[in-house]
């Protein structure tokens, strides 16, 4: 039976919409990697990157300077629902904001506002003498203040005050304060050593396949939907539920070997993907004898969770009520998951969507890797008993007592 | 005057004399009323042991399908009515109108719907099994189709894999059905290219696939042609022969043609069951035939059951039901066919029969 279920989801166009789709996110987005080697950071070059210090100090010295620069801007950035909004305060809450100011920074509202001289860091065009226009990087113009002896914790609550005076949303609750303030720029001995960290026989092929998994899961998080949700409705658009359910097979069968059949062909691309990966990095690191076992279990281990998840919700969702709900519910979480994710240094327990958008990291990852063996258990646990809510589901359908909610019909 | 009695004396031997044989003839009644007594109790014991024995009998049990008191709802909506039956081997056609129940009390054999009330045992097995019923039942809905990019081949081994049946045995299955329905050669063709009778034989094809003991087919002829019902009805009755085969409709030619017993279904409740032959004979000397003119059909519409018109020129031949002798010019008594029948029992049950008229009223002779 598996192998008829897969022969059904491989005449289904909608699968080789998402096989296309797959291959075509792998090609514009991770290929490129693989076009040469990892560079080698060359002393002097300029920028060598960023890293994630999560130092008290750092983030409270950068948060209280982006403060600052607000309040003498006029207005206050914040992602309510992830979307960029400017906040303007009102005036109490203007008051409000300068005392938070005072407390951290000494400066009296007074001060604050007679500052005139403001102006953001940018680039400035400026004309030489020959009357030519030439582009200039300016820091910003910043009034001088003495940062004020205040404790960690109390530094925390008057940065939730601040959340709380913009509407929520802003850079200064207290989970994105360390993310938005605590990157650094790398230097040099830094960058040397994270390149070596991974550039070896043992970690190169994990460094890639954690780059791999960051890009593939955005798009893991939401293209199965549509091939889940098309099939789990195939019994109903064609009218063929009375003849499947008076069969003798168990309801338990009928949904493990779908479910199985899916999940299986879903990851046939990625698994294409992931093999040509290897091939390539076995090409461009020959000097390596690589060891890629390691990556390919961090690869299905990553994803593999993520994609059962998205089609064991599909289906439950299209039993349900319809397919069209399964599609939005999973738009919707998809787009929640992508939304409130820095790009790295940034995993959750509960986030879909798990991010690692660089090569290097290695030291990062591990210090996140309880969190991520957390999240992908979760999500594997959830994928299976989402399954067997189905299974409670159908073996009700069959029997003419679970309608789909809200009047879409099943078996009338 | 010492040797004859007197009259007192001969008075009251009478008397006594009566008195006896007043107590003897009643003794004789009770002992006459007790062994009829007696009789009617042993008759309805040996009757409880025969039915006991009937179905206790190796094999009986597992050779027919019974409802006792089966009611089921949709809602606060009755659709079936204490229901009661029995069906044994052979075609068996439930009969009725649109929304008269027989898919509801198809689908509760099918195991598809549940009942909130009462029993039913397929081949002895409990409804409530519902995997050890689907092993044994054969159901072809009214309204299906199957996954249109599959072949006639692919779709009945799918249906045949979820059967649970061995591979040796489906492929074996398949051959012979596809022969017996007359698909061989659409074998590989798509289901969507299939026209609405080749897709009825399918239909029936996935439906004996397994070799069930009971086939459930509901409303299979509904937009067949008339060669392609009567291919069908013929079918049936070929594997009706070594199965039970309960065939629904509200077609009566179907029924006529092809079942020996059947059951009418009205909103819900069975209002007769029982032998083809003893449903005409119900009906037997209430059909009438009569030549009239067109003005007056009206008249005769209102107050018999016209069961047929047939227009010859300015006249129009109508038979129709009565009780009584009609009175209408040179109508004789026509014999019984079954849509009289089946009317004819509908009016017994005070339904309302529209299509033939006779709403009722002081002129309707019903």
């Amino acid at each position: 039976m598996f192998l008829m279920e897969c022969r059904k989801i491989w005449r289904s166009f909608l699968f080789w919409i998402f096989a296309a789709a797959v291959l075509g996110a792998y090609l514009t987005q991770f290929a490129p990697e693989l076009t040469e080697r990892m560079a080698k950071p060359v002393e002097g070059n300029g920028s060598y990157g960023s890293i994630v210090t999560k130092d008290p100090d750092v983030i409270r010295q950068k948060a209280v300077q982006n403060l600052v620069e607000e309040y003498l801007k006029g207005y206050y950035a914040a992602y309510p629902l992830l979307i960029y909004k400017e906040v303007f305060l009102k005036e109490d809450d203007s008051v409000r904001m300068a005392a938070i100011l005072e407390e951290l920074t000494g400066m009296t509202k007074e001060e604050l506002d007679s500052f005139t001289d403001y102006e953001p860091a940018g680039f400035y065009m400026k004309e030489d003498g020959d009357g030519r226009q030439t582009g200039e990087y300016h820091e910003a113009v910043m009034p001088d203040y003495t940062p004020q002896e205040v404790s960690y914790e109390r530094f925390l609550e008057l940065m939730e005050q601040a959340d709380a005076l913009i509407g929520g949303g802003s850079s200064y609750a207290e989970k994105k304060l360390a993310l938005e303030f605590s990157t650094v720029p790398m230097d040099y001995a830094a960058a040397v050593e994270e390149y070596h960290a991974v550039v070896n026989r043992e970690n190169i092929v994990e460094a890639y396949i954690r780059l791999y998994c960051d890009y593939m899961g955005i798009f893991l998080a939401i293209l199965p939907v549509f091939t889940a949700a098309a099939f789990f409705d195939m019994d109903r658009r064609n009218n063929m539920g009375a003849l499947i359910y008076s069969r003798k097979i168990s309801s338990v069968k009928i949904v493990g070997m779908r479910y199985g059949a899916l999940v299986f062909c879903m990851a046939l691309p990625l698994l294409l993907t992931l093999l040509y990966t290897v091939l390539r990095l076995k090409g461009l690191y020959p000097e390596f004898d690589i060891v890629w076992q390691k990556g390919i279990c961090l690869a299905v281990f990553w994803l593999l969770p993520e994609l059962m998840t998205v089609i064991a919700l599909g289906m439950v969702v299209t039993e349900l009520v319809s397919p069209l709900l399964a599609v939005l519910v999973q738009g919707v979480w998809w787009y929640l998951s992508l939304g409130g994710n820095e790009l790295k240094g940034a995993m959750t327990k509960w986030s879909l969507i798990l991010r690692h958008n660089t090569l290097t990291g290695l030291h990062l990852f591990r210090e996140e890797y309880p969190i991520f063996l957390w999240n992908r258990s979760f999500y594997l646990i959830a994928a299976l008993a989402l399954v067997a809510v189905e299974v409670f589901l159908f073996e009700r359908k069959r029997k003419g007592m679970q309608k789909c909610v809200f009047g879409a019909k099943s078996l009338k | 005057m010492d040797n004859k009695r007197t009259v007192k004396e001969q008075e009251n031997v009478k008397e006594q004399e009566n008195a006896k044989e007043q107590d003897t003839m009643k003794g004789r009644e009770n002992a006459k009323e007790q062994d009829s007594m007696k009789e009617q109790e042993n008759a309805r014991e040996q009757d409880t042991m025969k039915t006991q024995n009937m179905e206790e009998r190796p094999g009986a049990a597992e050779e027919r399908i019974v409802m006792r008191h089966v009611s089921k709802y949709y809602g606060k909506k009755q659709a079936l009515k204490d229901v009661s039956l029995t069906i044994d081997k052979g075609m068996f056609g439930l009969l009725g109108r649109n929304g008269a129940g027989k898919t509801t009390l198809m689908k509760i054999l099918a195991t598809l719907h549940g009942k909130q009330s009462g029993s039913v045992t397929v081949c002895g097995i409990p409804i409530e099994e519902a995997k050890a019923v689907r092993e044994i039942i054969g159901y072809l809905p009214q309204d299906f189709s199957m996954y249109p990019s599959m072949t006639v081949r692919e779709a009945l081994d799918y249906l045949g894999v979820l059967s649970e049946m061995p591979k040796a045995k489906r492929r074996e299955r398949i051959d012979s059905l596809l022969k017996k329905v007359h698909l061989s050669d659409e074998r590989h063709k798509k289901i969507r290219s299939l026209s609405g009778g080749m897709k009825r034989r399918l239909g029936i094809a996935q439906a004996l696939l397994h070799d069930p003991r009971v086939l459930i087919v509901d409303e299979p002829t509904a937009g067949l042609d008339p060669e392609e019902r009567i291919r069908f009805r013929n079918l049936l009755c070929e594997v009706a022969e070594e199965r039970i085969v309960i065939l629904s409709t509200h077609i009566v030619g179907d029924i006529e043609a092809a079942c020996e017993n059947l059951a009418i279904l009205n909103e819900g409740e069975i209002l007769w069951q029982g032998t083809l032959d003893e449903i005409l004979l119900n009906a037997a000397g209430k059909v009438w035939r009569a030549e009239i003119s067109g003005g007056e059909l009206a008249r005769v519409k209102k107050k018999y059951i016209v069961t047929g018109m047939l227009k010859q020129g300015n006249h129009m031949t109508v038979r129709f039901l009565s009780e009584a002798p009609p009175d209408i010019a040179g109508a004789v008594q026509d014999e019984a066919n079954c849509e009289d029948a089946y009317l004819y029992c509908l009016y017994q049950s005070g339904c309302e029969v529209m299509g033939g008229e006779a709403a009722g009223g002081e002129e309707s002779c019903f």
